[in-house]
């Protein structure tokens, strides 16, 4: 079986075993959970492979450190979906405005009944409480305050939006 | 050896090479706009990536059946990467959390709630959704009421509701 082969199939059985999981509970902090299953399919994947020496004959034969490549290749896979699945845990704003004014038909939706529920408890308290859930900030003396973490998330952001002199997001 | 290395970090060779288009034309052609040049990186990333397979298909250890094999996966492999490095620069431009993450960080010693909304509110958000939308195309404001203009962020909308129900069960974090 070709690296590309083992790859998808290796990645789609991760995807399924997360589904399963999803399905009897959601856990609280989804992405390392995510990142937990897909990286175990990933090491019992190449255990079988490396146990059964037919197989691993030919996947050395097809590429050059095929272990390595496989690992790349499913690693990225992971990430894009693990992206991907960022965006599905929360409601976008910009995403549940469109739908809103879908959901109007072709008489339009009024400025005001759009601008209905986008308030701070919509709109930036849960994000604040999946932060403190992520333990990216902690709350100390009644005020927000980041952890190690988060500054490192932070300084990243901010580096990286100063190298492309752009200004805050959000 | 060394020729094997790169053949299996050909697509983090061209990642690397798709953020560096994409930093340099940003910032030195500021006209090309942010989306604009993400695209360019990521179109640079893969005709090195055909370059460089095209010159290793000169080896003549490489045959034609796995030199496929190794476009095919590396062209996967580059794409996912350039997908995530998208993602990487959109969440900075619009995620929440990295905001409120910028605000604590700039504020030094924490900030209370209050101090916090004072900083980035719904109203903001609101503001800067709706008017990204306007000028975007994909609503329409007109006598007071909002219209539907282009329809793919609609449709990326549907889509993800539709992951959504099949990954989570539901349709919204508030159900």
């Amino acid at each position: 079986m070709s690296v590309l082969l083992y790859g998808i199939v290796l990645f789609v059985i991760a995807f399924f075993i997360h589904l399963a999981i999803w399905k009897i509970r959601i856990p609280k902090n989804q992405t390392n959970v995510l990142f937990l299953i897909f990286l175990s399919i990933l090491l019992v994947g190449i255990l079988f492979l490396r146990t059964s020496s037919n197989q691993a004959d030919i996947f050395a034969r097809v590429l050059p450190l095929g272990y390595l490549k496989l690992c790349i290749l499913f690693i990225s896979l992971t990430l894009a979906y693990i992206v991907t699945y960022s965006g599905l845990e929360v409601d976008s704003p910009s995403l549940v405005m469109v739908m809103k004014v879908h959901e109007a038909g072709p008489n339009g939706l009024d400025e005001n009944m759009l601008q209905q529920n986008m308030n701070d408890d919509v709109l930036v308290l849960p994000r604040l409480n999946d932060l403190l859930t992520a333990k990216m900030i902690y709350v100390g003396n009644g005020k927000y305050k980041l952890r190690a973490t988060g500054a490192l998330v932070a300084k990243l952001f901010v580096f990286y939006r100063k190298l492309l002199r752009l200004e805050k997001g959000g | 050896m060394t020729f094997d290395y790169f053949l299996v970090f050909m697509p983090v060779i061209c990642l690397i090479i798709n953020v560096l288009v994409q930093l340099l034309s940003f910032r030195y052609f500021k006209q090309i706009g942010l989306l604009n040049s993400i695209y360019l990186g990521f179109v640079i990333g893969i005709l090195y990536l055909l370059f460089f397979t095209s010159f290793i298909s000169f080896r003549p250890e490489v045959s034609l059946e796995g030199l496929s094999d190794i476009f095919v996966i590396n062209l996967i492999g580059y794409g996912c990467l350039g997908y995530c490095y998208f993602h990487f620069i959109n969440l900075g431009e619009t995620a929440r959390r990295i905001r409120i993450l910028r605000e604590l960080y700039e504020a030094g010693d924490g900030l209370k709630l209050g101090e916090l909304l004072n900083r980035y509110s719904a109203k903001e958000i609101f503001q800067k959704r709706t008017n990204r939308l306007i000028n975007s195309g994909q609503i329409i404001f007109k006598d007071g009421k909002y219209y539907i203009g282009k329809p793919t962020v609609l449709w990326i909308s549907k889509i993800i509701i539709a992951l959504k129900i099949i990954i989570l069960g539901k349709r919204s974090e508030f159900d």
